[in-house]
């Protein structure tokens, strides 16, 4: 939500010219990327586990698919590890399924090998709210071609809750309960371009702990358009939860990866636009 | 009390004791200008024989105190015609000096001077005085003059590039300017998110920059004082002024409600920019409104009553479900009374407050933050001789810090009102600041402030672990958010933390010859207060945070050397100065820090230093019918924040990095020529090494999202900024002897077109999937036209 203000604030003030320009860049040396974000269902008896493993690139590079040499799963309170395998040789995208008991309670661990190098990554479940209502509305917002969406949810009552909303299309934005704690809470939601009449929408809602909150906090701010002008914040690196266990105590330029294990119950709602 | 705070007193003592032989008198008044009784600032006073003399203070007065005597006085002002009376000193006397405009007795072309002469022999150094005139030459974006925009042209000011708000002086952050309207604190000095400012021309006298050097009358604020003094109103007749503009058009009204005694000044400017914002259609608003005023009463000889207020908002509305209302609001009390010729004094009752307000529906929520603070200030002026002025006085400001509060905005709004806890600050100082001529070649100014300040209790306080609110996550290498172990709940009644700071300020100026002085300074500042802002240029939206438990009050040590000159009888002048500062406790974010509607903020911040150090050099052409000035800045301004322990990385890995205004060559000249009695031609050339700026070390992929990241911060460089601005002034014929005088000015703003790059974003284009640069360019040619008037 704050990001909204912020976003808002940042959008109408520079009313300016953009053109594309050539930039030398320069470049990291290649890291492993971890994209082991689980979405849990609960009406589902088991769950997939999917993640995908990259390798870095610059930012004009190309992203190829990592080959990892092991990666499983595990739930540090007992029972055996699960072996994710790969769903085609060379795609990057290894797969199980788990049941929601070894999901929902315990710390689980993920653990990788790369290159010879061991990676490890600890999270706990985290539970979310349902959406009560998504429909589309007719407001607009800057340049009137916006689609606006409305999504109404309670949140859930006696705990602090962070959520992380998956609009689809590649678009994000995370809220936190600070000021609707337990309260049936309503918002809209804008699309920057007109989408068009019977596309299908589908929006989730995830929980996700506070960690993991500003983790993607960060990254949307990052990878979006983000046209922020003098109101820029700094840009990070955006470390995530991968840990390089076998570098662990180096030097501060180790061997990091970069993405995020995180286990996150999720709703999921849609609609087709009108 | 150390060793050097010792040192003062006891140097004080020996001053204050320093007897004088011979039978003295004092010659003391006020100057004003003959047409409008408007006080003068800055008059020298001159007495050739003595090789003595004085100027007059902030309002109109002067004292100098001589050995019995004939006298030729001179009195001199840039502008006015010089007046030399021959004074009989053999009493104490009052004489009041009327000046005259040149203007109005010369009938050929007017050439007057630009208002801003060099003061070789004053120890005060590091300042630059602008005057209006200056101001409304300057050529600027839509032909607005602009206060703010106009102090970018001098050396070692800048900002953080077009449509910034604010202004940075020698490499310091904006918060840390005190910029003072009437005496009152305006935080927020920017229209339109920087593109304008909030001071209207038509109603400033005087502006004053202090860059270092700052003398013990000011503090609270590090880099720099910006000082702008409104007009007092015409007490003798009724005049009309204003202008209309691309943006905005203004209306100023001044006069007598009793002759010669009580005068009145109304100022009011609004603008139309939706207009020209084509981005917005018809539903959309995005205006500034501002309004000074001020009454003048001139009890007797001996008491002045001035009531000024300040009252500006900028609105913005998108549809109806986004509405952002924000501005500063000023009252001001002031009350000059002279106990005696020798002792001036002000006592100044003052109120200010910045308010920020937002609407956003489409999320169901109103939000309001802003800061109020209640400011008595008594200042006296002792002149004790003419080479010694003591300046003393004592200064309480309360503040009250609203950080937001939230309220739903309508009925199926889930939001819940809440209000963040509000804090409360009081700043206590006391100065005495001291003007001493010791010598024929060397004068001294020195002085101290003792700044107290005392963060009040509030309802609800964090209590952390260790007192530590920051974690240091060794495993992920990041900082983040402790979660207090408890809440205390103080009250209002206790103080949380207090500081003392013993701020000393000397500097001295040691005359070479007639033509030339070298001068040097050393300031230590306190600044209790912090804008919280993550931006590379704050927005209206961040909110001010006082010191406290978790944050500890910044302090500047600045050093300053020059070298003055001035050249062909004062046609020309030259000033040169290298400064070096550094900035303790200079705040700084954690990576991915979330400062707006943060109730906790001690969890994102850590304590770091500053530095800036640079070289400045300013040759100005004073007189004739080519004015101007050319500024050159070679300056360096970096922060960092280490670890706080071995194992802790710090933010950006500990290490000095630039910050977002650092611009290492900065180069501004601006130039006038009065072509002849119709047309005047003004220029501006400025060149900047470009903004820092960090492009992706990489990228990769998470969810569908493509996320460049970064190295370490501000590393790359935007590239140079450069433009051309020119204006051409029209003065119609038809002025001549008629009351209505007008004034067309034509301006073009970024002459050849440049696309200066105001960021560079790094993202993936959404249509085509390809990574892209995309630069972000404010401002091309921008031409616009004025109208001015006055009857």
């Amino acid at each position: 939500m704050k990001r909204v203000i912020f976003i808002l604030l940042v959008s109408i003030t520079l009313t300016a010219c953009q053109d594309v320009v050539d930039i030398d860049v320069p470049i990291d040396s290649p890291r492993l990327v971890i994209d082991a974000l689980i979405r849990v269902d609960e009406s589902e008896a088991d769950t997939k586990i999917q993640v995908k493993a990259s390798i870095s690139s610059s930012f004009f590079g190309t992203l190829v698919p990592a080959n990892l040499e092991r990666i499983t799963l595990t739930n540090e309170s007992g029972g055996a590890p699960l072996v994710l395998t790969e769903t085609g040789s060379g795609t990057g995208i290894y797969q199980t399924y788990a049941n929601l008991e070894f999901l929902k309670f315990g710390t689980l661990q993920l653990s990788i090998l790369h290159d010879g190098q061991s990676y490890s990554a600890r999270t706990k479940y985290v539970p979310s709210s349902p959406i009560d209502r998504l429909e589309q509305g007719d407001g607009t917002l800057f340049d009137g071609t916006e689609t606006e969406i409305i999504v109404v949810f309670t949140d859930a009552p006696d705990r602090t809750d962070f959520y992380l909303f998956d609009f689809d299309f590649g678009e994000y934005l995370v809220s936190e309960d600070t000021f609707y704690p337990g309260q049936p809470f309503k918002f809209s939601y804008f699309y920057d371009e007109e989408l068009k009449p019977s596309m299908e929408v589908n929006v989730s809602i995830l929980g996700v702990d506070k960690t993991f909150y500003n983790y993607m906090n960060q990254l949307i701010a990052q990878s979006s358009s983000g046209d922020q002008g003098p109101f820029q914040t700094p840009a990070a690196t955006v470390k995530g939860n991968i840990i390089n266990v076998t570098e662990i105590n180096t030097a501060a330029e180790n061997n990091y990866a970069l993405g995020y294990f995180a286990v996150c119950q999720s709703f999921e709602r849609s609609l087709i636009i009108e | 009390m150390n060793i050097r705070t010792r040192l003062f007193f006891i140097l004080f003592l020996f001053f204050c004791l320093y007897s004088f032989p011979q039978q003295k008198y004092t010659l003391s008044g006020s100057i004003s200008e003959v047409a409008s009784n408007e006080t003068l600032i800055g008059v020298t006073v001159a007495i050739a024989d003595l090789r003595t003399g004085v100027t007059t203070n902030e309002y109109g007065f002067y004292s100098i105190t001589l050995p019995e005597g004939v006298y030729n006085i001179h009195v001199s002002y840039l502008g006015f015609q010089d007046i030399i009376q021959k004074i009989e000193l053999s009493q104490d006397r009052k004489v009041n000096f009327q000046m005259r405009e040149e203007a109005e007795v010369l009938e050929e072309v007017v050439v007057t001077d630009s208002g801003e002469r060099l003061d070789i022999r004053k120890p005060q150094m590091s300042v630059n005085t602008m005057a209006v005139e200056t101001i409304k030459k300057i050529p600027v974006i839509l032909g607005e003059a602009d206060v703010i925009k106009s102090i970018l042209l001098l050396p070692g000011v800048t900002n953080a590039g077009e449509g910034a708000s604010g202004f940075n002086v020698r490499g310091g952050s904006v918060d840390q300017n005190l910029i003072l309207l009437d005496e009152a604190t305006i935080f927020n000095s920017s229209h339109l998110f920087g593109f304008f400012s909030v001071f209207n021309p038509d109603a400033v006298k005087d502006i004053k920059l202090y860059k270092g050097g700052i003398p013990a009358r000011y503090g609270g604020r590090l880099s720099s004082v910006l000082d702008i003094f409104q007009k007092e109103g015409n007490s003798k007749n009724f005049k009309f002024n204003g202008g209309i503009g691309a943006v905005a058009s203004r209306l100023l009204a001044e006069g007598p409600i009793v002759k010669d005694k009580i005068a009145f000044l109304v100022g009011g400017r609004a603008s139309y920019v939706h207009l020209f914002l084509p981005l917005f259609d018809v539903d959309n608003t995005a205006y500034f409104y501002d309004l000074n005023t001020k009454i003048n009463y001139k009890l007797n000889d001996k008491n002045n009553i001035f009531l000024s207020g300040y009252f500006g908002r900028d609105v913005f509305g998108i549809s109806e479900s986004f509405v952002n209302t924000y501005g500063n609001a000023v009252g001001n009390f002031r009350w000059n009374h002279l106990f005696s010729d020798k002792l001036f004094s002000n006592l100044s009752l003052i109120y200010s407050d910045y308010y920020y307000g937002l609407k956003l529906d489409f999320v169901g929520f109103n939000w309001n933050s802003g800061i109020q603070n209640f400011n008595i200030k008594y200042d006296l002026k002792h002149y004790i001789s003419d080479k010694l002025q003591i300046n003393y006085g004592l200064n309480n400001i309360y503040y009250q810090f609203n950080p937001g509060k939230i309220e739903p905005s309508n009925s199926e709004s889930g939001i819940i009102k809440e209000q963040l806890i509000q804090k409360y600050a009081n700043e206590f100082a006391a100065y005495i600041d001291i003007e001493h001529s010791l010598t024929e070649n060397l004068s001294l100014g020195y002085g101290i402030r003792f700044s107290h300040f005392t963060r009040l209790g509030q309802e609800e306080l964090n209590v952390y672990q260790n007192d530590n609110p920051v974690l240091f996550n060794s495993e992920l290498q990041i900082y983040q958010e402790a979660e207090p172990i408890e809440v205390s709940t103080p009250g209002r009644s206790e103080s949380l933390a207090t500081f003392n700071n013993l701020e000393p300020r000397i500097s001295l100026a040691y005359t070479i010859d007639a033509n030339s002085s070298i001068k040097a300074s050393y300031t230590r500042l306190a600044q209790y207060l912090h804008l919280l802002s993550n931006t590379n240029s704050p927005t209206p939206l961040d909110v001010w945070t006082p010191s406290g438990t978790f944050i500890k009050p910044q302090l500047l040590d600045q050093s300053a050397l020059g070298y003055f000159r001035t050249l062909s009888e004062g046609k020309y002048s030259l000033e040169t100065e290298v400064f070096y500062k550094t900035i303790k406790n200079r705040i700084d974010y954690i990576d991915g820090a979330n400062l707006i509607a943060n109730d906790a903020i001690e969890q994102v911040i850590l304590n770091g230093e500053a530095r800036a150090y640079g070289l400045e050099l300013l040759l100005r052409k004073n007189e004739g019918r080519f004015q101007g000035w050319l500024a050159y800045t070679l300056s360096k301004s970096e922060q960092r924040t280490p670890g706080r322990t071995a194992t802790e990385t710090g933010i950006n890995a500990g290490q000095w990095y630039s910050t977002p205004y650092d611009k290492p060559h900065d180069i501004s000249v601006f130039s006038s020529y009065e072509l002849n009695k119709k047309w005047s031609i003004n220029a501006n050339f400025v060149y900047q090494t470009g903004q820092p700026t960090n492009y992706p070390i990489g990228q990769f992929e998470f969810q569908s999202l493509t996320v460049p990241y970064y190295g370490l911060r501000n590393e790359e460089r935007l590239p140079d900024y450069h433009r051309i601005d020119v204006s051409a002034t029209l003065t119609p014929k038809k002025n001549l002897g008629r009351k209505w005088q007008a004034e067309w000015v034509f301006s073009v703003y970024n002459l050849y077109n440049r696309k200066n790059a105001a960021a560079i974003n790094f993202n993936r284009n959404r249509d085509n999937g390809v990574n892209e640069a995309v630069r972000t360019s404010i401002f091309g040619i921008v031409p616009a036209v004025t109208y001015n008037f006055k009857f």
